[in-house]
């Protein structure tokens, strides 16, 4: 129980801190950094469900597109307001997501990985070339409004025109997405994703219906790149199809597996670690991807649990000063947090 | 449609598909023997591309004026060879303890293409690299005209499955992929060296898509990026053409190829890639083990 209450003490204290960080510093760079890597923390910790019971996607980046599309689409076309649009955006990607399912859940394994690639790239493509008048080909989307000011009762209504109230969305969004994680990890859903993930076959023998709960899995991990999606779009007010690359799926993967995948705090770790080298990174040209590269490679090789995997070694060695488990993180325990 | 049209789409096609065919087998290969994808195999592709371009474009023609026939095909050999070894080396280097494990050896393979790219991307730089053909013009009949590079690309391609095809039926190595292929264990027991075998599969499968990158560098231009589509058009293949099986993969990659050839004449290249993508939705709810996949 003690350390339970100094867990999450730990956790509180870093939100307070995240929170405050507009008070410190209102260099839009910062800031705008902090958002992106709020939006790729949604999308990676969404990759993760779908990834706990067996299925990796690399369509997720095309999953996020619809998500932004349809997002811009909705405030723009049909005049909704972008609290409403944000949801949908989420919902529409699921639905895409249950459709494109049913003939491709029945693949595991390596020809799962296959598809979805093909499926990214073929979602794409629609986007760039069909239908130009809607989506506006390689040009993308242009003006897309920013959300609509947010009357929070007691506090000046919330205007979106300069980074910070954008920080403190995508810090709130992000938080209710892993909030929403980490309760579906510990719930009989979280459970029974970790069986099929193990033992298919076994998990089957016991009643459990393979397909639908991989359909749930994955329709899951598809309606948080719909709500990043939509965040990226009414931030950015110009999408291009050139923002949803396989490039950024595969990087989505890389954060999973760099920062452990049995959890929901490794791919938030993995995220922010590898964006914050990326962006430091940045001016040596184009080692970014180099890096990224090097660093699944030695990952794979020498860390097979990311991240989550040391975290253990370095918790011992500093002295249990970090909040976080202190004994072997392998054996499946059902906090998720 | 008149008839030599016709003729020139199915032509075209046909020796488009020969060399997806080819680019597939290589992928089919390696998941068939260490059963994992290669997610470097587009890359592999790349350097098969730059391996001409440095040496027979840049090197052998611009400085050394050597006949162009005879010095593409000896670059040819080389670029097979080099990418080859580099399979192996990667093989025995890192692949080996990942056999079996999907998720981890398509990481791996991932990092390893990030890798290959970004190093290509400083060597060569973005711009398209284009190299001189060594077989130019085109070839009339029937009506129908087809440059000459294709036909022999196409030839040369049909010429490596083919002797892709006797390797692994008519030697003692051929014949110990193809026992393992079928069971790993079993197939150890027997005493297959199993280290070796690998390292020469994977090797192979590098080889054929570098030799698929040869014959379309001077169709196509070479940069670190083309890779990818190749990569994608490598999986719809072999979804399509059943899992691990050499006469799939060929059938569906001359499928994909006429898809290709058709579908961009009467509507657009995206709407014939829209189509072989649908074919794959299709082939799954059909029949989900491929044209000539056993289950």
């Amino acid at each position: 129980m003690h350390r339970l209450s100094r867990r999450v003490g730990g956790y509180l204290i870093l939100i307070v801190l995240l929170f405050l960080v507009p008070v410190g510093t209102r260099d839009p760079y910062y800031l705008y950094t902090a958002y992106r890597i709020f939006l790729l923390i949604i999308m990676a910790v969404g990759l993760r469900v779908t990834m706990t019971t067996g299925q990796v996607s690399f369509a997720h980046a095309a999953f996020m597109a619809i998500g932004a599309y349809s997002s811009a689409l909705l405030v723009m076309r049909v005049g909704l307001s972008f609290w409403l649009a944000l949801p949908l955006a989420g919902i529409i990607a699921m639905v895409v997501a249950i459709l494109i399912g049913f003939p491709i859940l029945r693949l595991t394994g390596v020809y799962f990985f296959l598809v979805t690639f093909a499926f990214g790239t073929v979602v794409m493509l629609i986007i760039t070339n069909y239908w130009r008048d809607v989506f506006g080909g390689t040009q993308g989307l242009l003006n897309i409004p920013v959300p609509d000011p947010l009357a929070i009762p007691g506090l000046p209504p919330l205007e979106f025109t300069t980074m910070t109230p954008f920080y403190y969305l995508g810090l709130m969004v992000m938080i209710i997405m892993i909030l929403f994680a980490v309760r579906l990890d510990r719930s009989r859903f979280g459970r029974v994703f970790r069986a099929i993930r193990q033992q298919d076959a076994l998990a089957q023998s016991v009643g459990v219906n393979l397909f639908s709960y991989k359909m749930l899995g994955w329709a899951i991990a598809c309606f948080f790149a719909g709500i990043a999606g939509s965040l990226f779009s009414h931030m950015h007010k110009v999408i291009t199809p050139g923002d949803f690359t396989i490039q950024l799926a595969v990087y989505c993967v890389v954060y999973v597996i760099v920062g452990g995948e049995h959890k929901v705090s490794g791919p938030i770790l993995g995220t922010a670690l590898l964006c914050l080298v990326a962006e430091y990174l940045r001016g040596f040209g184009p080692i970014e991807p180099l890096a990224y590269g090097v660093a699944l490679v030695l990952v794979i090789v020498f860390m097979p649990q990311g991240i989550l995997g040391i975290l253990p070694r370095i918790n011992a060695w500093l002295g249990n000063l970090w909040p976080g488990p202190s004994q072997g993180v392998s054996n499946n325990d059902t906090t998720g947090a | 449609m008149d008839f030599g049209l016709f003729v020139q789409l199915l032509v075209n096609g046909l020796l488009l598909g020969a060399i997806y065919g080819l680019v597939a087998l290589g992928l089919t290969l390696i998941l068939s023997i260490l059963d994992s994808i290669n997610f470097a195999h587009g890359d592999m592709f790349m350097l098969g591309g730059v391996v001409i371009y440095a040496f027979f474009a840049q090197f052998a023609v611009k400085q050394l004026h050597l006949p162009l026939i005879p010095t593409y095909l000896l670059s040819m050999v080389l670029a097979m060879g080099l990418v080859g070894l580099l399979g192996v080396v990667i093989e025995i280097g890192i692949f080996h303890p990942f056999i079996g494990k999907h998720l981890q050896g398509v990481i791996l393979t991932l990092g390893l293409g990030l890798v290959i790219q970004t190093v290509t991307l400083m060597g060569l730089g973005t711009v398209d690299k284009g190299v001189p053909s060594p077989f130019p013009g085109i070839v009339s009949w029937l009506g129908a005209s087809v440059a000459l590079e294709r036909i022999v690309a196409g030839i040369l391609a049909v010429g490596l499955v083919i002797g892709l095809w006797y390797y692994i039926h008519g030697t003692k190595v051929g014949l110990a992929m193809r026992a393992i292929s079928q069971d790993r264990e079993a197939a150890a027991l027997q005493g297959i060296h199993m280290r070796r075998i690998c390292a020469i599969g994977f090797g192979l499968g590098c080889a054929l898509a570098a030799a698929a990158g040869v014959l379309m560098a001077p169709i196509a231009f070479v940069n670190p990026f083309v890779g990818e589509a190749w990569l994608m058009k490598s999986f719809i293949i072999i979804i399509v053409g059943g899992m691990g099986s050499i006469p799939g993969s060929l059938l569906a990659g001359f499928l994909l190829g006429l898809i290709e050839s058709f579908g961009s004449f009467f509507f657009s290249i995206h709407t014939a890639t829209v189509l072989s993508f649908s074919l794959v939705i299709i082939m799954l709810l059909l029949r989900p083990r491929g044209l000539l996949g056993h289950a």
